[in-house]
């Protein structure tokens, strides 16, 4: 109330002049992450006939096509009769993977099974925008070996995802 | 004439309360975080279906004496006085590479080896082995015999094993059974 009295009771100039200065071009930004199939194979080819102990790669670059660098957080998910049988092993290499091998330095994200009520998730860190600050990500899919043998003609399905999120609220002054 | 003394009195009642809301609300604008902007957020998927195998066998007769079960699973041969000889396929019939296996009986003492195994399709014929053969021994067990056979490696999906039965004039029954077909070791299936 008292701050609505001080406004109400401003005295205006009798000389009244403008100017205005432009602004440079103001843009928002942009929250794009992609999942890059990478090191010839494609990861929505399916696998039939699977067997206990077998396990398959997957080559995805994790690449921020956003404007700014921001943290991605990885997830995989299997739902159906493989659910909680599947083994998902989450490595990094800080070059493209050629084959199994990486020639740079290979790191791990994070092991874990997925299950019905809880999918397995990890973080990717933070990556920046562009493709050369893309993160060449390698997913091991391991069907566990105790696999009972009711699982026989089973099916299901493996998704893996990454999220990212962008937070703002900087000084942007300098711009 | 005493002095007056002046009495400061304490604000009580609605005043008191009214000011005491006033400060809370003044309090908590001064201490409540800045705001933060509201995140933007935003994800990529790639999915891919898996499937996994059956194990299974089963018993084909190709050619020569006994009979196969319906279901494939036992396969027998009987004789009283004449010699007989049956060809016998175990073939896996899994969707994936696995190690079939059966079991033998041979409810007689008198034969000693009964089942022969061939690494290639039995020549009936000639009754011959174009590839190399082997013999299932058996143990000798009360009034009967009986042994196992087991792929020595795991068989491709279709293929099989060939077996060649054969009775003496003098032995009761042979019989041929499937056991649980054997999964092949955990393998690399990225490419396949």
């Amino acid at each position: 109330m008292a701050g609505a009295a001080l406004v109400g009771t401003g005295a205006y100039s009798g000389w009244d002049g403008t100017t205005k200065v432009d602004s440079g071009t103001l843009a928002a930004g942009v929250v794009t992450p992609a999942l890059l199939d990478v090191n010839g194979g494609t990861f929505t080819t399916g696998i039939s006939n699977l067997l206990p102990g077998d396990f398959f790669y997957r080559y995805v670059d994790v690449r921020n096509a956003g404007s700014a660098p921001s943290t991605f957080t990885g997830s995989v998910t299997v739902t159906g009769g493989l659910t909680g049988y599947v083994q998902v092993e989450a490595a990094t290499c800080t070059v493209a993977w050629v084959g199994t091998s990486c020639a740079g330095t290979p790191s791990t994200l994070g092991t874990g099974t997925p299950t019905a009520l809880l999918p397995f998730t990890f973080s990717h860190g933070t990556i920046g925008s562009g493709a050369l600050a893309a993160q060449h990500v390698r997913y091991k899919f391991t069907f566990v070996d105790t696999a009972p043998l009711t699982l026989q003609g089973a099916t299901g399905t493996i998704s893996a995802a990454v999220s990212n999120t962008v937070v703002g609220g900087l000084d942007r002054t300098g711009g | 004439m005493l002095p007056r003394r002046r009495v400061r009195r304490a604000i009580t009642g609605p005043a008191a309360v009214a000011g005491a809301v006033l400060a809370v609300q003044v309090g908590a604008l001064l201490v409540a975080p800045a705001a933060q902007a509201a995140p933007w957020q935003d994800s990529a998927s790639r999915s891919a279906v898996l499937g996994v195998a059956r194990l299974a066998s089963e018993l084909r007769l190709t050619a020569g004496s006994g009979s196969v079960t319906p279901d494939a699973a036992r396969y027998s041969l009987s004789t009283t006085l004449s010699a007989a000889t049956g060809y016998v396929d175990l073939v896996n019939t899994s969707g994936a590479a696995a190690v079939p296996s059966v079991t033998v009986t041979l409810g007689s003492l008198v034969a000693a080896t009964p089942v022969t195994v061939c690494t290639q399709p039995w020549n009936t014929v000639a009754d011959t082995c174009p590839g190399t053969p082997s013999t299932v021994g058996l143990s000798r067990l009360v009034g009967s015999q009986s042994g196992t056979y087991t792929a020595p490696a795991p068989l491709a999906p279709g293929e099989a094993a060939y077996l060649r039965l054969r009775t003496s004039g003098v032995a009761g029954q042979v019989t041929v059974v499937t056991n649980p077909v054997l999964p092949r070791p955990g393998t690399d299936r990225t490419s396949a």
